[in-house]
């Protein structure tokens, strides 16, 4: 399945360069009433002061139950959507408020895997037309060198060449996703945004994509934001881990420290509820309840409703995210 | 046999047909060609463009001796005028030829202009929303109300009828259903992952329009289009019959319908043979237009 | 597990649910037979496209018509062929007697009905209830643990959040004492969280109950937390059978073991997952010998010119492949 001259395990010496920042970003959603003359009643927090940083060579994993505004923060770092405030770096230059050359420059350099393989792609092209689009967009080479592309990393990736005259809805789901993987890989970027990129897929075929991703980012040098509510695939991708609750960072940390030293409740809480495939270890329902709209987010500590270990202050003050160990922050007033 | 034991012979064969195909393996797709649809569209394409070299004689010339013949298998009838002749003396055959011309193109040119409008109106309202898609809605809405033939008297009333009412009268009130069909369309395709995809990877809105959008509209257009067709053929004759459309001495299947009225009860042939002609393009053009539906559909969900 | 003779309740022998299309025959079952004991909890596994729901569909006789059919097989429930009955004899036991349980409550409940009337429903159509219908909804809406039962019986089902409405889904599976409840993916579209609520209900509920469950998933984990027994379904067929500790520590045919490996294990950390190479067969013209065997890596050849027999490795332990044959 590997190409000619592929050798595994060709790490490249990376320096702890910091790739993506994310600084205080918000992006509420107004919520209006009536229908001609529209007014604003409330908002929907979606995304609410989150601040995070990814390291060139990582992979971040952003991990949460729907509605913690983990979706949001993906369309926000590839901009298909303004925040309403905060800012984005890449690469040290400022990416909030950029338009024309300077947004083209960033979007060569940031690509995305989505997750539905059935419908990330355009059923009525062809897959070489598929995989050559951003070439499209971007102006980038003639009709010559883009097929010679398109053809480099479609073997790359495990597809045959003679598939590239094929339309989407003839191959599987997880060949589907190759296809996508290679379209988000034909501009060179450095870093790829992964929303949720197995969790389409049957398990067998996820085990192949999880493969490559990895094989893939050791071979580019690629730097990865996952987001995904599978703590089983966020365990196995990931550098360092941010817990998502309706719409603020609860809990960042390197994986291993996130796991052993888990701080937040909540984060306790998700991790207990993950069912294992082994019959001794028992999951626990450890909290109770649903997750509150996001209309009327409760007051303090947005978990503190369905928190097992709630005092007062819980009830009146929103925590601040705070050092809790070496790399590790968490935002609770009992840690 | 009589008629209603045809039928259902008829109807019992072609369910049992169906079934069949149950059964079968790759013969699939290919055996569910609707042969005589299509057998029917074709003809009348090729009435249409080798009208002027079919016609047995000139639809235009009067010659009263011959006035009011019946069709060939009556007792006065004659080989020369097949389904007999009209109070003017003209052959029937050679006027429903030229007929067929002029309520086809008629048809197709309005209809075309409609989509053209339509199409365009409803990419620009669903695609970019906000004050556009107002604009253009509320703009639907109006037309919407409108009746058609209200509309073709109006147009008659500011301009001399003829082809231009009839294509004008119809252009002008089926785009609106095309505009918000493509537009419901547009809007669901908007937030799919491939639209997302093709703004990740930089492409320009009128790319991702021309390229991503519209190749995925077109598979209902193409439906709409052809069944359409059948109710616009209808729209064209009424509005001829009413005398909005095309003038003598030319005349279309809806102007034969008209001129063959008052001699209904003795020459009923003036009437009948245009009637079934229309009878029959509807007919073709919506059974196809059923079956491309059905093709164009089921491909993705093969998987 | 308890005690002496369990006692069989439904029996499923050598079921074949085809679907006739113009582009071939679709053998979703192709000779599936297994028994479910009263009181159990099995758990039937498979990818998709490997027939689980279809086992299940068969069993309520709700195959999609008209492509498909149950051609042949028997579904022995209390001892009587469910596919002699009449249709409306299988109205009469679904919802009654066997009840089943969706993926998606959203689609199953219907959204212009209250909650509290489609409960009901099922109640007055089994003609459990005489008098008291509304004191016997808000039972079960407290039996499945929605807060304030008796203002949810009068709310629609957009208003229930997704685990919420899964609760009601459940309550009305339950709302007739069933012997047998078929759960079909019920967790797969909820928050982790919820999903751990859910089934801890269903395993308290099926011990208050005393019915048994046919939990149909993709997902081993979720097998792993509260079923006894697991099946396990590939292109059609069964090819694994054991109880749940035999199964997790000594899984047996390559496609379980595949299946098993290939999953990443929360804490457990591994630089490459197992991957089972290729892709299910189709299932239009399946392969002669065993379905899985093109992907197998201990395939042989015998594996690709016959299907391998049934094998008892040990009691309650089934498989079916030449690797065990005796």
């Amino acid at each position: 399945m590997y190409p000619v001259g592929f050798t595994k395990n060709k790490k490249r010496t990376m320096t702890t360069k910091q790739l993506l920042k994310i600084d205080g970003l918000k992006r509420y959603f107004p919520v209006t009433k009536g229908m001609v003359l529209q007014k604003v009643i409330g908002h929907v927090k979606a995304v609410d002061d989150i601040s995070f940083v990814v390291n060139e060579g990582e992979t971040f994993s952003l991990v949460g139950e729907s509605g913690c505004g983990k979706s949001t923060t993906a369309n926000l770092v590839l901009k298909l959507d303004d925040p309403t405030a905060g800012d984005l770096y890449f690469n040290g230059e400022k990416i909030t408020g950029m338009n024309g050359p300077g947004l083209q420059n960033y979007r060569r350099s940031l690509q995305a895997v989505f997750q539905d393989p059935f419908r990330s792609l355009n059923p009525r092209r062809k897959v070489k037309a598929i995989i050559a689009q951003p070439l499209e967009a971007q102006k980038i080479g003639t009709k010559q060198s883009r097929a010679k592309k398109v053809a480099e990393l479609m073997d790359i990736v495990g597809l045959r060449p003679r598939q590239a005259e094929l339309y989407p809805h003839e191959f599987s789901g997880g060949q589907r996703q190759r296809i996508a993987i290679a379209r988000a890989l034909v501009l060179d970027p450095k870093a790829l945004v992964l929303d949720e990129p197995v969790s389409a897929l049957d398990v067998s075929i996820q085990a192949q994509i999880l493969n490559l991703l990895k094989d893939l980012q050791t071979m580019f040098g690629l730097t990865y934001l996952m987001i995904s509510h599978d703590l089983a695939v966020v365990d196995h991708m990931s550098t360092n881990i941010g817990v998502m609750y309706l719409g603020s960072l609860v809990e960042v940390a390197p994986r291993k420290e996130l796991f052993n030293n888990t701080k937040h409740p909540y984060t306790r809480a998700l991790l207990d509820s993950v069912p294992v495939a082994d019959p001794s270890i028992k999951m626990k329902a450890t909290v109770e309840g649903e997750v509150p709209s996001p209309i009327n987010l409760p007051s303090g500590c947005r978990f503190h409703p369905r928190c097992p270990l709630a005092e007062e202050k819980c009830l009146k003050e929103n925590p601040k995210s705070r050092e809790v160990g070496p790399n590790h922050f968490a935002a609770c007033h009992l840690v | 046999m009589t008629a209603k034991q045809t039928i259902i012979s008829l109807a019992l064969f072609w369910r049992k047909n169906a079934e069949a195909e149950g059964e079968s393996s790759e013969k699939g797709i290919k055996r569910r060609v609707p042969w005589l649809p299509l057998g029917l569209v074709m003809f009348f394409m090729i009435l249409v463009v080798f009208g002027p070299w079919l016609v047995p004689h000139d639809p235009f010339k009067a010659n009263l001796r011959n006035a009011i013949q019946p069709p060939v298998w009556s007792e006065q009838g004659s080989v020369t005028h097949l389904l007999g002749t009209d109070p003017m003396g003209r052959d029937i055959v050679s006027r429903l030829i030229y007929g067929a011309r002029i309520t086809l193109f008629v048809s197709l040119v309005s209809l075309g202009l409609a989509v053209g409008i339509g199409v365009s109106l409803g990419l620009i309202a669903g695609f970019f929303g906000g004050i556009a898609d107002m604009v253009i809605m509320r703009t639907v809405d109006v037309f919407l109300a409108l009746p058609p033939i209200m509309v073709a008297i109006l147009i008659a009333a500011v301009m001399d009828p003829g082809v231009q009412t009839v294509v004008l009268a119809i252009g002008f009130t089926a785009w609106s259903h095309y505009t918000r069909q493509v537009r419901g369309e547009v809007l669901s395709l908007k937030n799919t992952d491939f639209v997302r995809q093709a703004k990740v990877a930089g492409c320009s809105n009128a790319h991702i329009l021309i390229k991503d959008i519209l190749p995925n509209v077109a598979n209902t257009l193409i439906i709409l289009f052809t069944l359409d067709i059948g109710r616009i053929i209808v729209a064209s004759a009424t509005l001829s019959f009413l005398g909005l459309g095309v003038q003598p001495p030319l005349a279309d299947w809806g102007m034969m319908l008209s001129e063959g009225r008052k001699y209904i009860v003795y020459a009923w042939w003036l009437v009948t043979f245009p009637g079934v002609f229309i009878l029959l393009t509807v007919l073709g053009f919506n059974l196809c237009g059923d079956w491309l539906r059905d093709i164009l559909d089921p491909k993705q969900k093969l998987r | 597990m308890t005690n002496s003779t369990p006692e069989t309740l439904l029996e499923v022998k050598n079921l074949k649910t085809y679907f006739l299309t113009k582009q071939g025959t679709v053998r979703a079952v192709d000779d599936v037979s297994f028994s479910i004991n009263k009181g159990e909890i099995v758990g039937l596994v498979g990818e998709s496209g490997c027939g689980k729901s279809m086992t299940s569909m068969s069993i309520l006789r709700l195959v999609p018509q008209p492509a498909g059919k149950i051609v042949g097989g028997e579904i022995r429930f209390k001892g009587e062929n469910l596919l002699d009955k009449s249709e409306e004899e299988m109205r009469q036991i679904r919802g009654d007697r066997i009840s089943m349980i969706v993926q998606d409550a959203m689609v199953s409940l219907n959204p212009l009905l209250k909650v509290g009337y489609q409960l009901a429903e099922t109640l007055k159509h089994h003609g459990k209830v005489l008098g008291a219908v509304k004191d016997k909804c808000i039972e079960l809406l407290t039996k499945v643990k929605v807060p304030s039962p008796e203002t949810r019986l009068e709310a629609y089902p957009f208003q229930f959040s997704g685990g919420m409405s899964q609760r009601a889904l459940i309550a009305t599976g339950i709302a007739c004492d069933p012997d047998l409840i078929i759960a079909d993916e019920p967790t797969t579209a909820l928050d982790v969280t919820i999903q751990a609520q859910i089934l801890s209900l269903l395993k308290e509920i099926q011990e208050k109950v005393g019915a048994s469950v046919l939990l149909i998933t993709h997902d081993l984990a979720v097998v792993a937390q509260i079923c006894t027994r697991v099946l396990v379904m590939y292109a059609g067929r069964i090819v694994e059978e054991a109880d749940i500790d035999t199964f997790f520590n000594n899984p047996s045919h390559p496609y379980a073991k595949g299946l098993i490996q290939s999953v990443p294990v929360l804490y457990k950390e591994v630089d490459r997952l197992f991957t089972i190479e290729g892709q299910p067969p189709s299932l239009f013209n399946p392969p002669l010998g065993c379905r899985f065997a093109p992907r197998c890596p201990d395939a042989m050849d015998k594996c690709l010119e016959t299907y391998p027999p049934k094998t008892t490795l040990e009691d309650g332990h089934y498989v079916s492949c030449w690797l065990y044959e005796k």
